[in-house]
C-alpha cells in the first residue's frame, strides 16, 4: 500500500498528467494531508521530521528498514546503525548500497571507507515506473519504454503486493499520520540489476584505507572532518563503512580494541557533532568477529543502531525448484533479522513509541527490487498432506471433530 | 506537559536513588538494549532536590519523602559522560526530570564533563603530531616511505600541517557552532587552544599530557569541560577542576557535598592500547580505573560517586559465555579487564543497581528489569520492573505488579 500511495504522491507533484497508469490505484486519504509535510522536508531533500518526535530524520532506501526503526519512519539524523551479519553472504552489503544511492539520488554527500569506485558504480538504479521521473534522469525513461507492457503490469503488481504485506507488518507506525504520505520524495525503489546514473560533479567520495602500521582509522576520520567541515552548511553526509574490519580491506592492526573502538568512539562524537548533518551504516562480518566477544559488543554499544543478519542455509536444490514456480514462493524469506538495538529508542531507556521490530521474529527477504523486512512465521510443512486435511476438516466441521476426539479418548 | 506522577521520581525509585547518608560509591551497571540513562537522570534529579518536585508524594513513600525534607541534603552534581554528549542529557534531564541543567550550570551547581567530543575526534590530529613529532627527529622519511600508494598520507613532509589545519578547523567553523552552541563551541575553542599551542611552538611535543591550556578555555563556558586525552591523569585533573569549580556554599547551612556520576568510564579501558605501543597515553588498567574512582572521591567535597559500567556478558567472559565455541583459549585483555574493573567496583560500592532486559524476551509493557542490592543494611536485594515512556516518564513496579 505504501508503495502506490508513494506512486500517486509522485505524480501529482510534478502536475504531470502524461504518467497516467497510477491514476487507477487507490487513492489514499487526502491530497492534503499529502502535501502538509512535504513543506517542512522541502528545504533539504530526502530529510523529513518524525512523526514521534519531529527529529529529522533520512531514509535508509530501504523503505521495510525504515518502518522498524522505533516508529520514526527513518534513520534520525545523528545516529548510526551497525550491521552484523554472519556467514558468507552480503545482504548486508546490499543494504548498504539502498542506504548509499538513495543518498546519491537525494544529493547526499555518501562517502564510503575503504572500496574503490566500482563499488558506486554498482550501486542500484531507480526501479521503474517510480521515482524515476523525480530523480530526474532521461536514460531511466528510456529504459522504461522499452519494457512491454505486460511485465511493467507484473511489476506494478508484484510491488503492490509487496507494499501491502509491508504495510501490513508495519500498520501500527504508518498509522498515526504524516507518515505514509511523504516518501515519494523520501525514499526511493532501487533495482538491483539497474546501475544508478552517478551525477557529474561524482557526489560519493571513496575514503581508502591507508596502509600504515598505526590505526588506519585516524586518516579516514580526518578524510570525513575535512569532508563535514568544507560542505555547505545544508548538507547532509552519509558514512558507509562496508565489512568493517574484514581483513579483506583492513590492516590487521585495525581489529585491534583500541583501534576500531577509537574510531566507533571519534563516530560517535562526529555524529554528535553534526547532528542533522550526518548519518552513518556500518557493516560488520559476524562470522569473524562472534557478538559474543567484548569487542563486538562494544561496537554494539558505541553504535546507535545494531540489527542481525542471519541469513539461511541456502539449499541450491530449493532454490531451483522454487523458481520455476510461482510467485508465491519468491516471497520465502533468505533469513532471519534480528533487532538489538534502536537508534533514540534505546538511548532514552527502551520503552514508549512502536518499537515494532523489537522482539518480534522478523525475516528479510531480498528479490530485484526490494529489501523487505517483514514478521517471519513459519510455513506449513510441505509435503505434510495429511495434517492439512487434518486441519482442513478441523477448520471445516469444527464443531463435529471435537466430540469426534473425546469419544476416542473416551 | 505529562503528569507529575510520570515523570518525577516513582515511589519505588525514590529510595534507590536516594543517596546514602554516608560517604559512598554507588556502581550502575547496564547491558546491550537495557540503558541506564533515565536512571542516570533520576540520580541527577534527586541529588539536586528539583524545587520542582512535587512535595505530597503517595502516602507509601511518605517517610521517604520526610526523610528527604529531614536531610534536605542538596548536591552539587559533576556528570562526567563518555558516551553521551551534554546535548542529550540536558534535553533528558528536562523532559523526563524537569531538571534546567543550562540554568543550574551558571548557577554553580552542575558541571558536566563532556568525554564524548574530544577524546579521540581530537586526539587523531594530536597523534598525528605526535608520530610527526618523533618521526622527524628520528627518520622521518624512512618511516613514511613505505606508504606512497595512500592518498591521505602520501605527500610526505606537508601531510601533518593541512590534516592539523583541517582538524583544527572543523569545529570553529561558522555553521557548526551555530548549530551546536554548548558542545560545539566549546570543542571549538578547544580545538583553536591545541592549535595554538601546536603553532606556537615549533616542535609540537607531547600536548596531550600537559592539559595547562585546557582549564583556561574551558571555564569561560561554565561548568563545561571537555576531555580531550583518554589519559587518565588529564581526566582526573579535568575533573577535580570540575568539582572545585562548583559553589559549595549553601544558604546558612553546610557546606554543600558534591556526587560526581560517571557515564561509562569502562570506555577508557575498552580503547586503550594495551598492547600496541607505550607512546603518549599511559596504559589504563583495571586498577588504575578504580583508583580515579577512589582519588575522586577522596576529594574533598566530593561525597558520593556513581559509576556507570557496562555488564554485558560478553564483556565480562563469565563462565557462562565461556560454553561457547572456544572454552580453551585464554579470553582476550579486553573481557579480563572489563570483568576486572566491575567486579573491583562492586567491591568498593556500597550499592549497586543493575539494569538489564528481560531474560525472558521483549515485552511491550516492560522495558527492563532494576536489581538493586545494597551493603548496608543486611543486603537488601530486591527486583523491580520498569519501563520508560515514550515521554521520558518511568513507571517502576513490582515483578507481577504492572497494570
Amino acid at each position: 500500500m505504501s508503495f502506490r500511495k508513494r506512486n500517486i504522491a509522485l505524480t501529482r507533484t510534478p502536475q504531470s498528467p502524461s504518467t497516467s497508469e497510477s491514476t487507477s490505484t487507490p487513492s489514499s486519504p487526502s491530497s492534503a494531508a499529502q502535501q502538509e509535510p512535504q513543506h517542512p522536508s522541502a528545504p533539504t531533500p530526502g530529510v523529513r521530521p518524525s512523526p514521534i518526535n519531529g527529529l529529522p530524520t533520512t531514509s535508509t532506501g530501504t523503505p521495510s528498514l525504515d518502518a522498524i526503526l522505533a516508529g520514526h519512519a527513518g534513520l534520525p539524523l545523528g545516529t548510526s546503525l551497525l550491521l552484523g551479519e554472519t556467514g558468507t553472504t552480503d545482504y548486508a552489503g546490499a543494504l548498504l548500497r539502498f542506504y548509499a544511492a538513495q543518498g546519491v539520488v537525494h544529493g547526499h554527500c555518501v562517502h564510503v571507507v575503504g572500496v574503490g569506485s566500482a563499488w558506486g558504480r554498482e550501486l542500484p538504479g531507480i526501479a521503474d515506473g517510480r521515482g524515476s521521473e523525480k530523480g530526474g534522469s532521461g536514460g531511466e525513461k528510456g529504459g522504461k519504454m522499452k519494457i512491454a507492457y505486460r511485465y511493467e503490469r507484473l511489476g506494478v503488481l508484484g510491488e503492490e503486493r509487496a507494499g501491502g504485506r509491508d504495510r501490513g507488518s508495519s500498520s501500527a507506525n504508518r498509522g498515526d499520520g504524516g507518515d505514509d504520505t511523504a516518501p515519494a520524495v523520501f525514499c526511493h525503489t532501487f533495482d538491483l540489476l539497474k546501475r544508478l546514473d552517478l551525477p557529474v560533479g561524482t557526489a560519493i567520495n571513496y575514503i581508502p584505507i591507508p596502509r600504515t602500521t598505526t590505526s588506519p582509522f585516524v586518516a579516514i576520520l580526518q578524510n570525513l572532518q575535512r569532508q563535514l567541515a568544507s560542505s555547505a552548511p545544508g548538507t547532509i553526509h552519509r558514512l558507509v563503512v562496508p565489512s568493517l574490519l574484514s581483513p579483506v580491506l583492513f590492516p590487521p592492526q585495525s581489529s585491534h580494541p583500541s583501534a576500531v573502538l577509537q574510531f566507533l568512539h571519534a563516530l560517535r562524537a562526529l555524529l554528535r557533532q553534526y547532528p542533522t548533518r550526518l548519518t552513518a551504516m556500518i557493516s560488520l562480518p559476524l562470522s569473524l568477529y562472534p557478538r559474543a566477544t567484548g569487542l563486538v559488543r562494544w561496537a554494539e554499544l558505541l553504535s546507535d543502531g545494531v540489527f542481525e543478519l542471519s541469513p539461511f542455509a541456502h539449499s541450491h536444490l530449493e532454490s531451483l525448484a522454487t523458481s520455476a514456480g510461482t510467485t508465491k514462493d519468491e516471497e520465502k524469506p533468505q533469513g532471519m533479522f534480528t533487532v538489538h538495538k534502536l537508534p533514540i529508542f534505546h538511548e532514552k531507556g527502551g520503552g514508549g513509541g512502536g518499537a515494532e521490530g523489537l522482539g518480534e521474529d522478523l525475516a528479510f527477504t531480498v528479490s530485484r527490487r526490494k529489501f523487505v523486512i517483514a514478521k517471519f512465521s513459519l510455513p506449513p510443512l510441505e509435503g505434510d498432506t495429511e495434517a492439512q486435511a487434518e486441519a482442513g476438516r478441523a477448520a471445516a466441521g469444527g464443531e463435529t471433530t471435537m466430540p469426534k476426539k473425546a469419544d476416542l479418548e473416551f | 506537559m505529562p503528569p507529575p506522577s510520570s515523570t518525577r521520581i516513582p515511589p519505588l525509585l525514590q529510595p534507590c536513588v536516594q543517596l546514602p547518608t554516608h560517604d559512598s560509591i554507588l556502581l550502575v551497571t547496564s547491558t546491550l538494549g537495557a540503558s541506564v540513562n533515565w536512571l542516570l537522570v533520576r540520580f541527577l534529579c534527586n541529588a539536586l532536590n528539583n524545587p520542582h518536585q512535587p512535595s505530597s508524594f503517595t502516602s507509601s513513600s511518605s517517610n521517604n519523602n520526610a526523610e528527604n525534607t529531614d536531610d534536605d541534603e542538596e548536591f552539587n552534581v559533576v556528570l562526567v559522560s563518555w558516551m553521551r554528549d551534554y546535548e542529550f542529557w540536558k534535553s533528558e534531564a528536562r523532559k523526563s526530570g524537569g531538571v534546567d541543567l543550562d540554568r543550574l550550570r551558571r548557577d554553580g551547581r552542575v558541571a558536566v564533563v563532556d568525554g564524548l567530543s574530544g577524546v579521540f575526534l581530537g586526539s587523531g590530529a594530536e597523534k598525528e603530531d605526535d608520530d610527526v613529532a618523533r618521526r622527524s627527529s628520528s627518520s622521518f622519511a624512512s618511516a613514511r616511505g613505505g606508504v606512497p600508494s595512500s592518498p591521505i598520507s602520501s605527500a610526505p613532509a606537508p601531510a601533518p600541517a593541512p590534516a592539523r589545519a583541517g582538524i583544527a578547523m572543523a569545529p570553529g567553523r561558522g555553521p557548526m557552532t551555530t548549530m551546536r552552541t554548548m558542545a560545539g563551541g566549546g570543542g571549538g575553542t578547544m580545538m583553536a587552544a591545541k592549535r595554538d599551542t601546536a603553532v606556537s611552538s615549533s616542535t609540537p611535543s607531547t600536548s596531550t599530557s600537559t592539559p595547562t591550556p585546557a582549564p583556561q578555555t574551558q571555564t569561560q563556558k561554565q561548568g563545561l569541560f571537555i576531555l580531550s586525552s583518554p589519559d587518565l591523569a588529564h581526566v582526573q585533573s579535568i575533573i577535580s577542576a570540575a568539582v572545585t569549580s562548583l559553589s559549595t556554599a549553601t544558604s546558612g547551612g553546610p557546606t554543600r557535598k558534591t556526587l560526581v556520576i560517571l557515564d561509562n568510564p569502562d570506555l577508557l579501558l575498552a580503547t586503550s592500547s594495551t598492547t600496541t605501543t607505550t607512546k603518549n597515553t599511559a596504559i589504563t588498567t583495571p586498577a588504575s580505573l578504580t583508583s580515579l574512582f577512589l582519588t575522586l572521591h577522596a576529594l574533598p567535597t566530593v561525597a558520593h560517586v556513581a559509576v556507570h559500567l557496562q555488564a554485558d556478558t560478553p564483556l565480562l567472559h563469565t563462565p557462562a559465555s565461556l560454553t561457547g565455541l572456544h572454552q580453551q583459549q585464554q579470553p582476550p585483555p579486553l573481557e579480563i579487564a572489563q570483568r576486572n574493573l566491575l567486579v573491583k567496583t562492586a567491591f568498593m560500592s556500597s550499592r549497586v543497581l543493575g539494569v538489564r532486559v528481560l531474560d525472558t524476551g521483549v515485552a511491550r509493557d516492560v522495558s527492563g528489569v532494576l536489581r538493586v542490592t545494597e551493603e548496608g543494611g543486611g543486603g537488601i536485594k530486591r527486583e523491580v520492573l520498569y519501563r520508560v515512556g515514550g515521554d521520558g516518564g518511568v513507571r517502576v513496579f513490582e515483578r507481577g505488579g504492572g497494570g
